[in-house]
């Protein structure tokens, strides 16, 4: 493969997995270019549909209905890139009940997958590349305390852009449990970025509701008037929502601390019972944003899938 | 009889420690006592005055303000006691605001602000009225109290007059409160305006050029608005004399408006400034590796990635955005701790 090559195949998003000889002058892909892979979930009511095949789906890609394959998802890796929340709110039961839920979750995994652990508050610390080791899973977890603010925006970048091109399939799992209070990093932005990348994003968070009693009173009045304010963490986690939306994962919402386990199981036995299909693209555009669009032809179920992807030129420079 | 020596006692003792002093009620000497020892180094009366009801802080600040008014001059012991009371109040506000309360506004710096209105009335440039204005705003700024810290930050220009700082504060108040509502979707009773922080800041320049924190927050308004070309003008002036913190922002402030611009060369250039300044600084960082990936260099991006997640020793305030984007909640609690001392000279 020739450096020119090398550089498209790194320009194009990393949802497409390039085999050779791709013309990036042609304004439409040309046949046997690259294969598109899109992760789907299906759903009734909360259960997982089994059984699928792919005969049951059509994708459309810009519009124009591909030839799908199923790729058997027991052959596909699993990278797990846990993302975790460890702002001062998190300090106490919650963090200890978050190490249970991390603990159980990595112990779950089978032995070919791996996994990363980025921790947020403040700052973004990444405490541990991907890596088949469950010793140094389990260390870097234990390293994990809780003080400062929330990154939440600086961190999900992070963790796509540490996202690597390899044949696995990627859980960015995010758990927070409040709104971003430090990011330099954008909501536009880190959804821009969500397009450019295969990994499923999964988010979880606390249902519960937390309520804020302060006094509100008139600077020179000493009559003060309790204001309490209810509000729910689900509420909160409007970027969550909309990067699990974007990537085709799910916001999970735990009711208590100690439901996180529960919740974090939960996500991985989803993730298990998803269907990744394949196409090669034809009839689309060859750069740029295609919109996918994935239904059952017949059976009953909610489809789950990312919005799209994008075919990028390569670098500029 | 014990008690009635007690008592005479106590009345003695009174007379003594002020000989100008007509007698205090009990709940007015309780009070005073408080001061006294907090203006000793005494923390431990801070819980005590922070129980006190509203009757017996009542009897106090009375007592306090009749002392003040009999001799308003500084070095006199009623505008210490009054002093005193201002720092001992805002104590008890700032430790008895929890982790889950939102307002720290309490009756507590209700009370105090009361006492440096007093104050500011005899003497506007006092220290320790202008610098509680700044402590309480920056409380505020820290919980994301906007509406409270813009009411705050106008009733200081009420009374201290039009000072850089007030203004500055205002201008802060207002494109906090904005970013809050427009850029994270809070919706507060106060939702901040862009135009209006644009104008303070021009307005603190014009009082005091030297602010070079008004300049770069100037430039930073300008990108938020769009005018992003008046922006990197304006982020370009800062000199390299502002020292490195200011001047990472700058660079910072200045790629992303090079950015909203679609010049990505030039910006990543501003960005690669900042980190040569804050080698520690992740927003830099993650906005040159966002750039870098949106542009599909994949390795530069995680190199830049890994650069700053892999640092697991950098504090939170080696990135000057931290403090930045809190306003004047950074300077609280330095302020606050330098009032304490004012008052325990």
């Amino acid at each position: 493969m020739t450096r020119t090559a090398s550089r498209a195949i790194a320009g194009v998003t990393a949802c497409i997995t390039i085999t050779i000889g791709i013309t990036l002058s042609a304004q439409r892909f040309t046949s046997h270019a690259v294969a598109v892979r899109v992760d789907v979930l299906v759903t009734d009511g909360k259960t997982p549909v089994p059984g699928l095949t792919a005969a049951d789906f059509e994708v459309r890609d810009a519009g124009v209905v591909q030839n799908v394959k199923q790729i058997d998802i027991e052959q596909l890796p699993l990278n797990l890139v846990l993302t975790v929340d460890t702002s001062q709110s998190v300090e106490g039961t919650r963090m200890t009940a978050l190490l249970d839920a991390a603990r159980r979750l990595v112990g779950a995994l089978r032995e070919p997958d791996r996994v990363a652990l980025l921790s947020f508050s403040t700052r973004v610390r990444l405490l541990s590349p991907l890596t088949p080791s469950r010793p140094q899973i389990t260390a870097a977890l234990n390293q994990l305390s809780a003080s400062g603010a929330t990154s939440l925006r600086d961190a999900v970048f992070s963790a796509l852009a540490l996202r690597e091109d390899d044949p696995g399939r990627t859980l960015l799992l995010v758990f927070s449990d409040g709104n971003d209070t430090s990011s330099w990093l954008t909501t536009p932005k880190v959804m821009e970025a969500a397009r450019r990348t295969d990994a499923v994003v999964y988010a979880v968070g606390i249902r519960q509701q937390a309520q804020f009693t302060g006094y509100s009173v008139t600077p020179l009045s000493r009559e003060p008037t309790v204001v309490t304010r209810t509000q729910t963490v689900e509420e909160m986690g409007e970027f969550l929502r909309k990067v699990t939306e974007e990537t085709g994962g799910r916001a999970l919402f735990a009711s208590t601390d100690a439901d996180l386990r529960g919740t974090f199981a939960r996500t991985l036995d989803e993730f298990r019972n998803r269907y990744v299909l394949s196409y090669t693209p034809t009839g689309v555009a060859a750069t740029g944003w295609h919109t996918l669009n994935v239904k059952l032809k017949s059976k009953r179920g909610k489809v789950t899938a990312r919005r799209g992807y994008f075919a990028d030129l390569p670098p500029s420079r | 009889m014990q008690p009635r020596a007690v008592v005479i006692g106590s009345l003695a003792m009174l007379l003594l420690t002020d000989p100008g002093a007509t007698a205090q009620t009990p709940s007015e000497s309780r009070y005073i006592q408080i001061l006294e020892r907090y203006q000793k180094g005494d923390d431990d009366v801070v819980p005590i005055l922070a129980s006190l009801d509203d009757k017996a802080i009542e009897a106090g600040e009375h007592a306090v303000v009749k002392a003040f008014e009999e001799a308003p001059i500084p070095s006199s012991r009623g505008a210490r006691l009054l002093r005193t009371a201002i720092v001992a109040h805002t104590d008890a506000a700032i430790r008895g605001r929890s982790a889950s309360t939102p307002i720290p506004w309490s009756p507590h710096l209700s009370t105090a602000q009361r006492y440096v209105e007093r104050l500011a009335a005899k003497t506007r440039d006092d220290p320790v009225a202008l610098q509680w204005w700044l402590t309480a705003i920056g409380a505020m700024h820290a919980q994301r109290n906007y509406a409270q810290a813009m009411t705050t930050a106008r009733r200081a220009r009420q009374v201290c007059g039009e000072r850089p700082e007030f203004v500055f504060a205002i201008g802060v108040t207002n494109e906090l409160a904005w970013v809050w509502e427009h850029e994270e979707n809070f919706h507060s009773p106060f939702s901040g305006s862009l135009d209006d922080a644009e104008k303070n800041y021009a307005q603190v320049l014009a009082l005091d050029p030297a602010l070079i924190e008004a300049r770069i927050r100037l430039g930073r308004v300008r990108t938020l608005r769009g005018d992003t070309q008046s922006a990197a003008r304006t982020l370009a002036a800062v000199p390299d004399s502002a020292g490195p913190a200011l001047v990472y922002l700058a660079r910072l402030f200045e790629g992303d408006a090079l950015e909203r611009q679609g010049s990505l060369a030039e910006a990543r250039k501003r960005y690669d400034a900042a980190v040569r300044l804050r080698p520690q600084g992740q927003s830099a960082l993650l906005a040159l590796a966002y750039s870098e990936y949106q542009d599909g260099a994949r390795p530069e991006a995680v190199g830049h990635v890994r650069e700053t997640a892999a640092n697991r020793i950098a504090a939170d305030d080696s990135d000057p955005w931290f403090w930045y984007s809190l306003g004047l909640a950074w300077v609280a609690n330095p302020a606050f701790a330098a009032l304490r001392a004012e008052v325990r000279k």
